[in-house]
C-alpha cells in the first residue's frame, strides 16, 4: 500500500480502479455490522461501499462520515481513521454538489 | 465673376428697404428685400440711378414692382446679390399695405450646403402653397392679380417676416447657423424643441436658478439658457414646440458638457432679450425624434442618450433616495414602457418629472435624450436635458395607441436580464473580478467601476478607524471637540453636547491572486467587525483588550465583497482607491455552484 501519495477523494464508482491506493471517502453511514467490524457507506454517487474496520467500532455510526483508508482486493475500504460529522452540520450538505466536486477534481489534472 | 444683365419681366413685391449710407464717398445705396410670394431674398441692391424712386417715396415698403433689368453677382462666399437696374412701380406700397403670401428665405444649395428639399419647393406655377397670413387685415385688391403671374422663382436666402412694422416684430430674420458672438444685431425665428425644468443651485458664490431650451430652425439648432430674473420673465411664457422670434441674447462658445447640439455657440438670455411669439404659420421643422424600438435597446451601447417611444404600462410609486454625492434626498419614480416588440423597459424619472408624472390611462410617452444604462440589463433614466412628451402628435404614437388598445394591453412582456457571469440561482451579481484582474485591467481609470469578488480580510488598521461625527440625522460631518463638553458641527453651524461614532476602516483584502487596500465606511465596517460603531467606540475608550480582540477575530474572515474602484490623482500621484459598498458572508452553497460553472467554462476552453 502506497501511503506516500495523498489520499484521493473518491466516490463509490472510483473504488475498483484504486485497489491498493489510499482513498478518502465521504458518505452516509448505515447498517453497521453487529460485530462492529464493518459498516456500509452510501457514497456521493449514491452507491454503496463496504468499510472494514481494523478495531471494533466504539460508537454508533450514523449519518455523514468521512473515512480515510485504502482499498483492498475485494473493493472494500479498509478504514484507518474516520470523522463522524455532528448532525446539525450536515442537514444541508449537498451531496450532488460534492459529487460534482469529486468529478471535477478527477477531470482537472493536478500540477506536479 | 460673371456679370450678366438679365432682362425679362419679373414682378416682385418689395417688402422693405434699408438705406446703406455711403461713408463720405459715393452715394447712398438702398438694400431691398424682395419676395415673389413664395420666397424672399434680402440681398438686392438698388442701382444708384434708381435711388430717386426711394427718396421720392415711389418705392417704399410693400410696393409691387416689375423688375425689367437686373444683374446677379455671386460673392466669393456663395451669397448672391441682385443689382436692380431698371424697374417700374406697378402698385404703390400704400395700397398693397401687407406682405403677400408667406415667403420663406431662399437658400440655394451651394450657399448653405443644406438641401432645401425639407421644404420641398420646386419652381412651379402654383399660386399659393402656404396659407395666407391669418390676420384679419384686408388684402389689397390688386395683389390677387399679381399672384397669378408667378415669375421664375429665385430662391432667397434669409427669411423676412413682417406683419406690421409698428408691432416691433423684426424686419429681418437670420438663420441660427449664422449667429456668432461678434455680431449683435440679429433676430432668429425658431421652434422650441426642448425646454428643461427650472434648476436651482447654491454654491460658494451664491445661488440662483436657470432653465435652458433648444431652438431649431431650418439652418440648425442652438441652445439657450436663461438665468435668475430671465427665468421669471420667460419660463411660463416660452412653450415647447411653439415658434418665437428671439433677439438680443448673448452669444458665447458652447459648453459641450451640457449640450449635445452641433452648434459651436450657445446663447444666454439677458435683460435686453426679446421673445415674441410668431403668429404666422411657418414651416420650421418640428422636433425630430430618432426612436429606437425597445427590443433593440439591448443592441444599443449603454451610457448613451437615446429617444424612445412607448405606452406606459405601469407606474411605480414615488420613492425617496439619498444621492450618494450630495447626500440630498431625491424623489424618483419608475415607469415601465412597452411597444410592439413585447419587451418592457424601465424608465426612471427624477425630482419634478417624478412628482408631476401622471401615467393614468396608459398614455403614449415619447422621451428625447434620455440615458440608456446597462443597469438591470437595459434601463432608461431621464436627464435634465431629456424631453418627455405625453401622446405626441407623431405617427409612431398613433400606431402605438392603436396597437395597445387593440392587443397590447393584454399581452405579457419580457424584461431585460442583467448580464454578468452566471450567478447560479440569480443570487449573485454581475462582474466578478480577482484583485489581479483589477490591477491588470486598469479598472476604475476613467470612471468609478463596480465589481464583486470573494476575498479574505488579512489586515485591519486599528488606528484612525473612527471619528466623532455630528449627532444630527443625515449629517455625518466631523465635529470639533471644543473641550468644554460641547462639540461643534460646521455644516449645521451648531454645537452639540454629544456626538456619534462613525467608522472609516482601512483594511487589506486578499484573494488567491493579489491583495488590495479597501476602505469600509460605517455600514460595511459594522458588518466586518460585527458590532455597531458606537459599541466599538465605547470599547476603544474603555476596554482596550476587548477592542484588540474584536479586530483579531475579524481578521482572516472571508466575504463576498462588492467594491467600487476609481483612480484618483492627488498632487501628481494617481492611486487606485477602493471602497466597499457591500460585504456579505459567503453562502458556500451558492458560491460552490458559481465556481463549478466557472471551472466548467474554463474546461471547455
Amino acid at each position: 500500500m502506497d501511503l506516500n501519495q495523498p489520499r484521493q477523494r473518491v466516490n463509490a464508482s472510483m473504488i475498483p480502479g484504486l485497489q491498493g491506493n489510499g482513498v478518502c471517502i465521504l458518505g452516509k453511514a448505515h447498517h453497521a455490522d453487529p460485530s462492529g467490524m464493518s459498516f456500509r457507506l452510501t457514497a456521493s454517487d449514491d452507491q454503496d461501499v463496504v468499510v472494514r474496520m481494523t478495531e471494533p467500532l466504539q460508537e454508533d455510526i450514523q449519518g455523514l462520515v468521512e473515512v480515510q483508508g485504502s482499498v483492498n482486493e475485494r473493493n472494500e475500504v479498509v478504514c484507518q481513521s474516520y470523522i463522524l460529522f455532528p448532525g446539525e452540520n450536515t442537514e444541508n450538505f449537498d451531496m450532488t454538489l460534492y459529487n460534482k466536486a469529486i468529478q471535477l477534481m478527477k477531470q482537472v489534472p493536478t500540477s506536479s | 465673376m460673371d456679370a450678366i444683365i438679365v432682362t425679362f419681366c419679373c414682378v416682385l413685391l418689395c417688402q422693405g428697404q434699408k438705406k446703406i449710407a455711403a461713408n463720405g464717398q459715393g452715394v447712398d445705396r438702398y438694400r431691398v428685400l424682395l419676395s415673389d410670394g413664395k420666397f424672399s431674398h434680402s440681398s438686392a441692391l438698388l442701382a444708384t440711378q434708381l435711388n430717386g424712386k426711394v427718396t421720392s417715396g415711389e418705392l417704399e415698403a410693400f410696393t409691387i414692382i416689375r423688375l425689367n433689368k437686373f444683374m446677379c453677382n455671386t460673392l466669393p462666399n456663395g451669397k448672391q446679390v441682385l443689382i436692380l437696374l431698371d424697374l417700374d412701380v406697378i402698385a404703390p406700397g400704400s395700397e398693397v399695405a401687407n406682405r403677400i403670401g408667406n415667403p420663406q428665405p431662399y437658400k440655394s444649395p451651394d450657399q448653405s450646403g443644406q438641401p432645401t428639399q425639407n421644404r420641398a419647393e420646386a419652381p412651379s406655377n402654383e399660386t399659393v402653397t402656404r396659407q395666407p397670413p391669418n390676420n384679419n387685415r384686408p388684402e389689397a385688391p390688386k395683389s390677387n392679380g399679381f399672384y397669378g403671374a408667378q415669375p421664375a422663382v429665385r430662391k432667397p436666402y434669409s427669411a423676412q417676416k413682417v406683419s406690421k412694422p409698428a408691432e416691433g416684430t423684426p424686419s429681418k430674420v437670420h438663420p441660427i447657423d449664422s449667429l456668432t458672438p461678434y455680431q449683435n444685431r440679429w433676430t432668429i425665428r425658431a421652434r422650441v424643441t426642448s425646454k428643461s425644468n427650472i434648476r436651482t443651485w447654491s454654491n460658494s458664490r451664491g445661488e440662483g436658478k436657470l432653465f435652458s431650451m433648444n431652438f431649431l430652425d431650418d439652418s440648425g439648432e442652438i441652445r439657450a439658457t436663461a438665468f435668475k430674473s430671465e427665468v421669471d420673465k420667460f419660463y411660463d411664457f416660452i412653450q415647447l414646440n411653439k415658434v418665437y422670434y428671439i433677439s438680443k441674447a448673448t452669444l458665447k462658445t458652447a459648453d459641450k458638457r451640457y449640450s449635445s447640439l452641433a452648434n459651436d455657440y450657445e446663447m444666454t438670455f439677458n435683460s435686453d432679450t426679446q421673445v415674441i411669439p410668431c403668429e404666422e404659420e411657418v414651416d420650421l421643422p418640428t422636433i425630430k425624434y430618432n426612436f429606437i424600438p425597445i427590443g433593440k435597446l439591448s443592441e444599443t451601447a449603454a451610457n448613451n442618450t437615446v429617444d424612445v417611444i412607448g405606452v406606459v404600462r405601469s407606474v411605480g410609486d414615488i420613492t425617496k433616495v439619498i444621492a450618494k454625492q450630495s447626500q440630498k434626498e431625491i424623489t424618483k419614480r419608475e415607469v415601465f414602457l412597452v411597444d410592439e416588440g413585447q419587451v418592457q423597459v424601465r424608465l426612471t424619472l427624477w425630482s419634478s418629472d417624478a412628482e408631476n408624472f401622471d401615467g393614468s390611462g396608459n398614455p403614449v410617452l415619447a422621451i428625447k435624450g434620455c440615458r440608456l444604462s446597462d443597469w438591470g440589463g437595459r434601463s432608461l433614466s431621464s436627464l435634465s436635458q431629456s424631453q418627455m412628451i405625453m401622446n405626441p402628435d407623431v405617427p409612431e404614437a398613433h400606431k402605438l395607441r392603436g396597437w395597445y388598445d387593440d392587443i397590447g394591453h393584454t399581452m405579457d412582456y419580457s424584461e431585460f436580464q442583467s448580464d454578468g457571469s452566471s450567478g447560479a440561482g440569480g443570487g449573485y451579481a454581475t462582474n466578478w473580478k480577482t484583485f489581479d484582474d483589477v490591477k491588470k485591467q486598469n479598472i476604475g481609470q476613467d470612471k468609478p467601476e463596480y465589481f464583486t469578488t470573494k476575498a479574505t480580510i488579512v489586515f485591519l488598521k486599528k488606528e484612525n478607524c473612527m471619528y466623532m461625527a455630528c449627532p444630527a440625522e443625515g449629517c455625518n460631518k466631523k465635529v470639533v471637540d471644543l473641550a468644554n463638553g460641547l462639540y461643534r458641527c460646521e455644516k449645521c453651524s451648531k454645537e452639540y453636547p454629544n456626538y456619534k461614532w462613525r467608522m472609516i476602516l482601512t483594511a487589506n483584502l486578499a484573494d488567491f491572486s493579489e491583495n488590495q487596500w479597501v476602505t469600509f465606511f460605517q455600514e460595511t465596517a459594522e458588518v466586518v467587525l460585527g458590532r455597531s460603531a458606537d459599541e466599538i467606540g465605547q470599547m476603544r475608550e474603555s476596554d482596550e483588550a476587548q477592542f484588540e480582540q474584536l479586530f483579531q477575530e475579524a481578521s482572516f474572515k472571508s466575504y463576498i465583497f462588492k467594491l467600487r474602484a476609481k483612480m484618483e490623482t492627488y498632487n501628481d500621484e494617481t492611486r487606485l482607491k477602493t471602497v466597499c459598498v457591500q460585504a456579505s458572508p459567503v453562502n458556500f452553497h451558492e458560491y460552490s455552484k458559481k465556481i463549478i460553472e466557472d471551472i466548467e467554462k474554463l474546461l471547455v476552453v
